[in-house]
């Protein structure tokens, strides 16, 4: 390669730069050349690199980003790259994100868990009361059960002494025994008829609140793409 | 030379080099002075020039030399000051690093 072929190499290599910048370019190097002499072209060409590197550093170095060099940035080849706008962006993303949790974090996190807390305290309630109250039905049959099986003995033991007292004794058995009875229908009716679609709403409830939530994150995940 | 040559250090080194003559200097001679002191490859000087000029701290003249143009690079105002401030700041870089350097050294 001679200086022209070179000339005519960066030319091409730094078209898109402008006209001013290119020409500037073009006659410091042509300069160059006649500087270093007639006899020292292949040495200038072998000093400056191929016209690649020279348009490389050129267009790396009057990127608009240079102008006004702060930082200390090292001429090694292998760090030019680090010259990208990546870390402003970085920066501000990251700073936006921490600031949004030290704002909203002490709001946020514990209006969330509140709400889960009040949400598993109103499911256990639930759950709760329907067992209180078919422990306390339960307990009044077994009462009931209790006292028309005593009134039953009690009246047989009295049946040879007083009858008059046995009969009524027997007779509160049986009455006894006919609001266990009854009871126990009702329980069972209770049971299955009303405890199942309790028992729905609460799965009901759960699964929606589960969906609930999966269709946001899922909308946010869609979102994203 | 072993240490890493920053961007502010090649920057003073290229003023320093333009400055030392009042008249100003030009590109080849320049970049031979700097190459006197720094490792710095020949493609690195062009944009750091232009650089310079851009910023405003060295302003730029043609003159006729042996029948052709020759572009000469002079220290603006500003950028004197940007040289005396490059100036002061290696004065105390380069004794906090003596002063390390040649610490142990009293005693001898």
């Amino acid at each position: 390669m001679n200086k022209f072929e070179f000339l005519k190499q960066l030319e091409m290599l730094l078209s898109d730069l402008g006209e001013e910048e290119r020409k500037e370019a073009l006659d410091y190097y042509e300069e160059y050349f006649l500087e270093a002499g007639e006899g020292k072209e292949a040495d200038v060409i072998r000093e400056l690199g191929s016209p690649n590197e020279v348009a490389y550093k050129i267009r790396e170095e009057l990127s608009d980003k240079n102008l006004a060099p702060i930082e200390e940035t090292s001429y090694e080849e292998d760090n030019v790259q680090e010259r990208s706008s990546k870390k402003p962006m970085n920066f501000w993303k990251i700073g936006c994100i921490v600031l949004a949790c030290i704002i909203f974090g002490p709001v946020v996190i514990p209006t969330v868990l509140g709400l889960l807390g009040g949400l598993l305290g109103i499911l256990v309630a639930a759950v709760a009361v329907v067992l209180a109250l078919g422990v306390a039905a339960i307990a009044i049959m077994v009462v009931f059960a209790i006292v028309a099986v005593v009134l039953f003995v009690y009246g047989i033991v009295k049946l040879v002494v007083s009858p008059i007292t046995a009969i009524l004794l027997l007779g509160g058995s049986l009455i006894a025994l006919a609001i266990f009875i009854l009871l126990v229908f009702a329980a069972i009716k209770l049971c299955v008829n009303v405890l199942p679609s309790v028992w729905g709403w609460l799965v009901d409830g759960v699964v929606g609140i589960y969906h609930w939530g999966k269709g946001k994150v899922g909308g946010y995940l869609n979102g994203r793409k | 030379m072993v240490f890493n040559t920053g961007a502010a250090l090649l920057d003073a080194i290229t003023l320093a080099v333009v400055h030392q003559d009042e008249e100003g200097t030009y590109g080849y001679k320049i970049t031979q002075e700097v190459r006197g002191v720094l490792e710095v490859s020949e493609s690195t000087l062009y944009p750091v020039l232009r650089r310079l000029q851009k910023n405003g701290f060295l302003e730029v003249y043609d003159q006729e030399c042996a029948g052709r143009n020759r572009r000469y690079y002079k220290l603006t105002e500003e950028g004197k000051k940007q040289m005396a401030f490059y100036k002061k700041e290696w004065k105390e870089y380069s004794t906090k690093v003596s002063a390390i350097f040649e610490g142990g050294n009293i005693g001898e």
